[in-house]
């Protein structure tokens, strides 16, 4: 039997006043953008954000101090308690700038930004100022490598149990022996892309005609959203605005990057390149890429819309790699999408959301580790009935290293998928049960859980209340893996029945 | 009422009245190629290549972009932004579901543009009730960390 203690609530409330102390630097970080472009309303908002999140951390870690290591007990609902209340703090500085109808579309907001998602509530998105459109996008950064993972490799210097913490936040891979370690490394190699990335684009913005403190200010923003597989953009057109073929090949190779496993990063930057063909999660990537693309090519071919081949690349393949790596960025118009793409398409789109790319990544979905080994696992067991009984058979996969198949693998694997698939069709249900047709609903439910952030146009200022929460709690569960959520709730329960 | 119905459908007829932006895209197949007339707002900012200039434009549901011909003199004095309204202008133009000189994007090729309205700069005024909670949430953030390091002591 599961049971809690004051004790646990101790220590979960004070690490979550630690995290939130950090939060807060974040929260601050926009206020340079209002000085430099000189908004000074927007300046106030996040001031007022920054210093209640500094208030709130202080007086948690004041009051509920602890030097107790953290178990996972407390780890796991400790993850998830700091992502929902980042999110009601974020929501603040947004609410503020009166470009949300209300204080849920602006948690919405945040909880997209911080999932990576990329779902918009935002009301007159052309007329929102530089600071506010900044923190939009800086959620993203932050929440594609992880709010723990931010905390723990500028401002936490260490704490016992740490570990636990960051497999919450749906981490599991160890780059280097020690989490902290790990956890640089992985800002290391995102600031690192952040500068590269953004130069490019800079670059680019203005050879097609930016100014160059637009095009800057867009590069770091649009490499922000793409490499953390996020998909917010400044403008409400997305990559559409920028009517620039270069950007959009740009973002594709940034999106790929974003999708990849940051251990794998550490092996190619290590020197290792030939890991790129060899290992599962690339391999099975590019193979339902191309399924999901022959799909989709042979839906758009019904309708024959476009004019000629690089049309078809340029709109669906883009649509296709956006959808598969859990971006979002798109360069049509949701209604397009209703109005044009057949059903097949659809499908293709929808299966390539679902999938996800890889683990320890900044992207969504399924993962492509896990469908390998699924694949991988019913080879298995169709080798084994068809060899002769004496014959033994065992499976392997590659991950960095040969991985013996076995049935934790396995069944870990199953596990999550099934979870991902039951959450896909709750969604779904739950708009179909508000009046949405099935097929957008789905679509729309897979984009929120694989955080995603394409919109069929289901997702509107003017949807229901209960469906913007349970896109919330979609975007958040789908964020952290679903078993942080479920240790959140069991905690609650076990606390509830002691009572 | 044969004559007006003729007309309807008719390739090529010029819209005198401006059309949202939604409506545009909902029946694109219809409006495809056809002359149409727009009254937006521009916002963002003028990008230039090397046959032209882009556009992007908002009418206060959704943004589209419009492509400028070089012969076409206009640079906009104001593009809507966060401190700035936009021109407001009258567009006529031809619309492209999937424009084949924009390798498919869904466009408008602008042939007239007139100024209804020039954009303008304003002023936003601070909210002086957001500063002083601002300030008081500040000075009791000072006021704990003394008290911690009074404590501490």
């Amino acid at each position: 039997m599961i049971k809690t203690s004051i004790r646990d609530i101790k220590v979960i409330g004070y690490y979550l006043g630690k995290i939130i102390l950090d939060f807060g630097f974040i929260v601050f970080l926009p206020v340079i953008i209002g000085i430099i472009f000189k908004e000074k309303e927007p300046i106030w908002d996040f001031l007022l954000a920054s210093g209640l999140c500094f208030v709130l951390g202080a007086l948690l870690t004041i009051f509920l101090k602890s030097e107790r290591e953290i178990n996972w007990r407390q780890g796991l609902p400790l993850v998830c308690l700091v992502w929902l209340v980042a999110m009601f703090l974020s929501a603040l500085p947004l609410y503020l700038s009166k470009h949300y109808a209300s204080y849920l579309d602006a948690c919405f907001e945040a909880m997209s930004g911080l999932a990576t998602t990329g779902l918009t509530l935002t009301l007159d998105l052309d007329h929102l100022s530089f600071t506010h459109n900044f923190f939009r996008h800086l959620l993203m950064f932050v929440g594609g490598q992880g709010i723990i993972v931010v905390a723990l490799s500028f401002l936490m210097r260490g704490a016992p149990g740490i570990f636990k913490m960051y497999v919450g936040e749906a981490r599991e891979e160890k780059i280097f022996p020690n989490v902290i370690s790990t956890a640089r490394f992985i800002w290391l190699v995102s600031l690192v892309y952040l500068i590269l990335g953004s130069t490019a684009l800079a670059i680019i913005g203005v050879c097609e005609g930016m100014k160059l403190s637009n095009a800057l200010f867009n590069s770091i923003c649009i490499f922000m959203a793409g490499f953390d597989t996020g998909g917010f953009t400044p403008y409400s057109q997305n990559i559409g605005y920028y009517h620039s073929i270069f950007y959009e090949l740009a973002t594709l190779n940034i999106m790929f990057l974003g999708t990849l496993n940051f251990k794998l990063h550490y092996a190619v930057l290590s020197g290792n390149r030939k890991e790129i063909f060899k290992n599962i999660e690339t391999v099975t990537f590019f193979i339902t890429l191309m399924f999901t693309f022959f799909i989709v090519m042979l839906g758009l071919r019904q309708n024959k819309i476009y004019s000629s081949a690089i049309v078809y690349l340029r709109t669906g393949f883009y649509q296709l790699v956006s959808a598969h790596t859990g971006t979002g960025f798109s360069n049509i118009y949701s209604l397009q999408l209703i109005k044009e793409w057949p059903v097949m398409a659809w499908l293709g789109l929808i299966i390539a959301m679902g999938l996800g790319g890889a683990v320890c990544s900044t992207t969504g979905g399924i993962k492509t580790l896990r469908i390998g080994i699924i694949f991988k696992s019913i080879c298995q067991d169709i080798r084994k009935i068809l060899i002769p009984e004496s014959a033994v058979s065992v499976g392997k996969f590659h991950h960095l290293q040969e991985i013996i198949l076995d049935s934790k693998h396995v069944y870990s694997a199953f596990m999550i998928t099934l979870f991902y698939i039951l959450i896909y069709f709750f969604g779904a249900l739950v708009a179909v049960g508000l009046g949405y047709p099935f097929l957008e609903s789905l679509f729309e439910s897979v984009s929120a859980t694989a955080n995603v952030g394409l919109s069929c146009g289901i997702t509107q200022v003017g949807m229901p209340a209960i469906l913007k929460v349970t896109y919330i709690l979609q975007m958040w569960a789908g964020r952290l893996e679903f078993i942080a959520v479920f240790a959140l709730i069991g905690f609650f329960i076990a606390l509830l029945k002691e009572k | 009422m044969f004559t007006i119905i003729l007309l309807w459908q008719a390739p090529g007829i010029v819209y005198s009245q401006s059309i949202p932006i939604r409506e545009l895209i909902k029946r694109a197949d219809y409006f495809d190629r056809q002359n149409i007339t727009l009254q937006v707002e521009v916002i963002g900012e003028r990008m230039c290549r090397q046959e032209g200039c882009w556009l992007n434009v908002n009418d206060g549901d959704l943004s589209i972009g419009v492509w400028v011909p070089k012969e076409i003199n206009y640079i906009p004095k104001y593009t809507g932004g966060y401190k700035t309204k936009g021109d407001i202008i009258e567009i006529k133009g031809i619309f492209y579901r999937s424009c084949s000189q924009h390798l498919g994007e869904l466009d408008i090729h602008a042939q007239q543009i007139t100024i209804i309205q020039q954009g303008r700069e304003f002023f936003l005024p601070l909210n002086v009730s957001k500063i002083k909670l601002t300030i008081i949430i500040w000075v009791g953030l000072c006021l704990i960390l003394i008290w911690k390091k009074l404590k501490k002591n």
